[in-house]
């Protein structure tokens, strides 16, 4: 693209053969520069994630206790274990309406705040780091809070609210559906203020010209988020919706902390099934070949995200 | 331009921070004297509270230093402790707990302490938490068990002074205090089972002479089968709808705070509660036995040893030695004393620890005579079953299925991870 | 230099200079509308952050009986306390070196890997950006056991640098955002700067970095609160007492089956203070416009 009007700029031909080498050659030099900007970053990624994870694919062919390393080859043995644990399947079910709902919720939240964040306003400094710091203290006291902010008894802050108007008192956390609403819920809290801060960057790439034009032509301002801010935040909601989503697909802690995966099995999710089996209950080759499975059906849900948004965003454009 | 200074001082700061860097990391205990023996442990108590024992421990033995380290319970332990021996950097001497005593067992990290001299005045109920073949593979010197916390004032109310000694009786306090309009009894179910039927269970077994070290040896768990009556008894206080079940959502710190405040007459919890009440002004409680599931059985309570230290079993030489001289010393009067005064019931024999008033009658009945049971210390698995025990209670509890499916469910979890 | 859409702002500008004061007074009325609906909304979104901090000024009784309110009686012995049990000073050292290292390290790492990206388009530079995407889809406790045997035999357990390099995982996440961003830019600037005859490293260094200060800011104080809050691999890889990072002195707290709030939720607020502090700080480096001054002539 431009890059090659550049170069032509830079080096106008002096005949088509001399002209198609130095492309080449600048080619190469380009090939190898980029490869010395990426050297570090392919390091890390082998040594922290890739031999990790070919370690990880090796246990989840044996019997591996996560305590001794004297195992034998099992073959595909786990691989069955994991299709006929029924708890993993309804970890499943949660798993996909947690990332799914939190993904849309934090996004549909995220982009109005963040426009309304980049506004000058009395006590914006202020506004932007209480919602940054939502989700900062660890969830271990999260949970605690939230445990007594959603609490079934008539003593729990909402439910104290609520019975100002006569409502309740409301069984949050003992609902097996009201358990899953307390959880997303506090999950798209959580996280609103870093991705409202993650697209208030994104809104300063978008050229101030565009608007002055947009005001010009006569451009309300609900046209003009529509027409420029959104398809100029494109590349922002691929990166966020890309961190929610494989975020999501992971998730363990916030779920764990706030109800051990109950009522029952409604908020258990299928990383909380790989924790408890391969370090819980020493069965790591079992817990290995699920997160081996779940690594790559996670990879072909992020992907296909990925591509969706990536067709979305060129259609803006 | 402003970013571009603010890069160069950070990249000042970067350099004088790599010219520290060195010294602050080797400042992490490597700086041991030759002379000395290093034995290193890792416990789940945090060092304001193993600094004590310790500091005693090197004054008397002043060749042993001690390398401590710590990660807090439970899970995060495990993690720590797992992740260390399989990683070849164990350590010397470790906690063993319920949830990792089989794993430790299995795979031959821990040294039997059998013959061992300080392991001669350890309790018996103490040693079969953490034996197998008759082995005994970690020094546990306390237990807890747990009763019915109860709000005087309340009962009063209601002309009864303290909880009664069985279920039957206990259901009709429970309807008593109802008719007077005070919330009767709270428990959570967010966590796992109730305690109650544990209580029930543990007189069970002890009537039927059931040996419940060989439980787990048996070739089918069936935890759900061999609990369910206890488990029918005890879901009768829902039946009646004399509990909320909402149980299923409430923690364990939400019920205390009902309690503190005087919104509910009686709750089940253990010891380490006792610390809150005491400091709640204006609060008259008092911590009464479990209630018996009839007349023909004891009054047993929900409890367990705690956990013990293990020694490392490819210790060998002097790291040996000062590893036993330490398990002596943390069985020794003086180590015993200390522990008791933080509110722990001794178990040890001859040894009589001092607790607070309201415990004294529970731990003269069960503590002391072994009369408690904890579910997951018997079974294999314990994870497992503790992972199944929670969620089908939940659902037992929410109404949706009944006692047989809440057993059978059980077992069939058990059996899976066969 | 304009907020780039900083719509008050240009209007505000045009108004001024057509219509004159009953536009601009109407502007004001609405900031001070935002003003008051987002302070209102933030403050109600804020009560668990409120419920943390007030309730390290009381006791455990008092906050069973009164968790939201005022202390009936103002009790500083939580933070007594925790001076005298825990050494705060020490873990805040150790965590300031562990994040700034981690941090610093895996944000360069990471811009150099997005600016690699851009740079060129090629086989190559596809098949690394679909590569790194695994990074993101691996459950961080499945890799535990492996990074930590890796790191035993390199004799990197139990030291910061260990722990350092875990962290460095987070370069991906940097470079991730980072070429999203680069790629939202406008590429005109970097060509320019390559017609120049500048070599890769200066336009790098003098004309990307500066023109990505937003999202580097963005993704430093992410990664820093990241790094400051990390309990699962400071907890397995530190195993000496010195070296305690300040989280994992918050744990300090919990006990086998009752955790002691009190304690918990000040040492919280203390670990925490700093980066809200840094967060206070760098967010006006967010916000500011570079681009658009660029761009616009």
């Amino acid at each position: 693209m431009s890059e090659s009007i550049a170069a032509a700029r830079n080096l106008p031909p002096l005949n088509e053969q001399a002209y198609r080498r130095r492309r080449r050659m600048k080619g190469l030099r380009d090939d190898l520069t980029s490869f010395w900007f990426l050297l570090p970053i392919l390091a890390v990624f082998v040594v922290l994630f890739l031999v990790p994870l070919v370690q990880t694919l090796m246990f989840s062919f044996t019997d591996f206790n996560g305590y001794s390393m004297n195992m034998n080859w099992v073959g595909l043995e786990n691989y069955k274990k994991v299709f006929s644990d029924s708890s993993t399947l309804q970890g499943l079910g949660f798993t996909i309406l947690y990332a799914i709902v939190v993904m849309v919720g934090v996004t549909v939240i995220a982009i109005p705040l963040a426009v309304v964040l980049n506004r000058k306003f009395v006590g914006r400094n202020f506004v932007r780091s209480l919602f940054f710091f939502f989700s900062v203290p660890s969830l271990a006291i999260m949970g605690m809070v939230w445990k007594y902010i959603f609490s079934p008894m008539q003593t729990g802050v909402v439910n104290s609210v609520l019975s100002v108007f006569g409502i309740g008192p409301v069984p949050w956390l003992s609902n097996s559906k009201l358990a899953q609403f307390c959880v997303i819920f506090i999950a798209i809290w959580a996280q609103i203020g870093w991705h409202a801060t993650l697209y208030l960057a994104f809104l300063q790439a978008i050229p101030a010209d565009l608007y002055e034009q947009a005001t010009v032509d006569g451009a309300n301002k609900l046209q003009q988020f529509v027409h420029i801010t959104l398809p100029q935040l494109m590349p922002g909601i691929v990166t966020s919706t890309f961190l929610l989503m494989s975020g999501g697909l992971k998730v363990y802690d916030l779920p764990f902390t706030m109800t051990k995966g109950g009522p029952g099995y409604s908020t258990y999710t299928v990383t909380q099934s790989i924790i408890q089996q391969g370090i819980g209950q020493s069965q790591y080759g079992i817990g290995s070949a699920l997160a081996v499975l779940f690594f790559i059906a996670t990879g072909v849900v992020v992907f296909l995200q990925m591509g969706i948004s990536n067709l979305i965003s060129r259609r803006f454009q | 331009m402003k970013f571009n200074k603010t890069i160069k001082t950070a990249l000042a700061a970067i350099a004088a921070g790599a010219m520290l860097f060195p010294l602050a990391a080797c400042g992490g205990g490597s700086s041991a004297d030759s002379g000395k023996i290093k034995l290193s442990y890792l416990s789940w108590n945090n060092e304001q509270m193993s600094k004590p024992y310790i500091d005693e421990f090197e004054k008397e033995n002043p060749d042993v230093e001690i390398d401590f380290s710590y990660s807090p319970p439970t899970p995060e332990y495990i993690q720590t402790l797992q992740t260390r021996l399989v990683g070849n950097q164990a350590p010397d001497v470790f906690v063993i707990t319920s949830e990792n005593k089989t794993d430790l067992m299995d795979n031959g990290y821990v040294k039997d302490l059998t013959d061992e001299p300080f392991m001669k005045n350890i309790s018996q109920a103490n040693k079969d938490f953490v034996s197998r073949d008759g082995k005994v593979y970690g020094m546990s010197t306390s237990s807890w068990a747990s009763g019915i916390v109860y709000n005087k004032d309340l009962l009063k109310k209601v002309g009864v002074s303290e909880p009664p000694a069985t279920w039957d009786e206990f259901l009709a306090l429970c309807k008593k205090l109802k008719n007077a309009g005070i919330t009767p009894y709270l428990e959570t179910v967010a966590d796992g089972l109730s305690r109650i039927p544990d209580a029930f269970q543990g007189a069970i077994f002890a009537k039927n002479g059931v040996d419940v070290t060989k439980l787990a040896t048996k070739d089918k768990q069936t935890p759900g089968a061999d609990e369910k009556e206890a488990v029918k008894a005890w879901m009768e206080i829902y039946e009646q709808g004399l509990v909320t079940r909402d149980t299923v959502g409430i923690s364990g710190d939400d019920m205390k705070t009902q309690f503190v405040n005087g919104q509910v007459a009686m709750i089940c919890t253990g010891p380490w509660d006792f610390g809150t009440f005491q400091e709640a002004s204006g609060l008259n409680w008092g911590y009464a036995q479990m209630p018996a599931l009839d007349k023909d059985h004891e009054n047993y309570a929900q409890g367990s040893p705690s956990p013990g230290l293990a020694i490392y079993s490819k210790l060998s030489g002097d790291k040996l030695k000062a590893a036993e001289k330490f398990l002596t010393f943390m069985s020794s009067k003086k180590a015993l004393e200390m522990s008791s005064k933080e509110g722990n019931a001794i178990t040890v024999e001859g040894f009589d620890s001092s607790v607070i008033d309201q415990f004294k009658d529970v731990y003269a009945k069960n503590v002391q005579t072994g009369k408690y049971y904890l579910n997951t210390n018997f079974y294999k698995n314990p994870d497992v079953l503790n992972t199944a025990l929670q969620a089908e209670t939940q659902q037992l509890v929410q109404g949706q299925i009944t006692v047989d499916q809440w057993a059978k469910n059980v077992d069939q979890k058990m059996a899976a991870a066969q | 230099m304009s907020n780039a859409t900083d719509d008050t702002k240009t209007v505000e500008s045009k108004g001024s200079k057509g219509s004159g004061m009953n536009f601009t007074t109407r502007r004001r009325i609405g900031s001070a509308v935002t003003s008051v609906v987002m302070i209102v909304i933030a403050l109600l979104c804020a009560v668990p952050l409120w419920y943390i901090f007030i309730n390290t000024f009381k006791t455990i009784p008092d906050m069973a009986a009164n968790p939201l309110g005022l202390p009936k009686q103002w009790t500083f012995a939580n933070y007594v306390n925790a001076f005298e049990t825990v050494p705060i000073v020490r873990s805040l050292i150790n965590t300031v070196i562990v994040t700034f290292f981690g941090v610093a390290i895996q944000v360069i790492v990471g811009a150099l890997a997005a600016y690699g990206m851009i740079l060129r388009k090629s086989v190559f530079t596809a098949g690394v950006g679909a590569i790194l995407m695994v990074a993101f889809v691996v459950p961080a406790q499945s890799t535990l056991i492996p990074l930590y045997r890796m790191e035993a035999q390199a004799g990197l357990v139990n030291t910061f640098a260990g722990l350092i390099i875990i962290y460095l995982g987070g370069a991906v996440f940097c470079y991730f955002l980072t070429v999203g961003y680069m790629r939202s830019l406008p590429f005109e600037l970097i060509e320019a700067a390559r017609i120049d005859g500048a070599g890769p490293l200066r336009i790098f260094w003098n004309i990307v970095m500066p023109l990505i200060r937003p999202i580097l800011t963005t993704v430093v104080v992410f990664q820093t609160m990241g790094t400051w809050n990390d309990f699962m691999n400071a907890n397995v890889f530190l195993s000496s007492s010195d070296l305690r990072t300040i989280v994992l002195q918050v744990y300090n707290a919990v006990g086998q089956f009752s955790t002691d709030w009190p304690s918990f939720m000040t040492i919280t607020v203390l670990a925490l203070l700093p980066v809200l502090i840094f967060f206070v700080i760098c967010q006006k480096w967010i916000v500011s416009g570079l681009v658009a001054g660029s761009v616009k002539g």
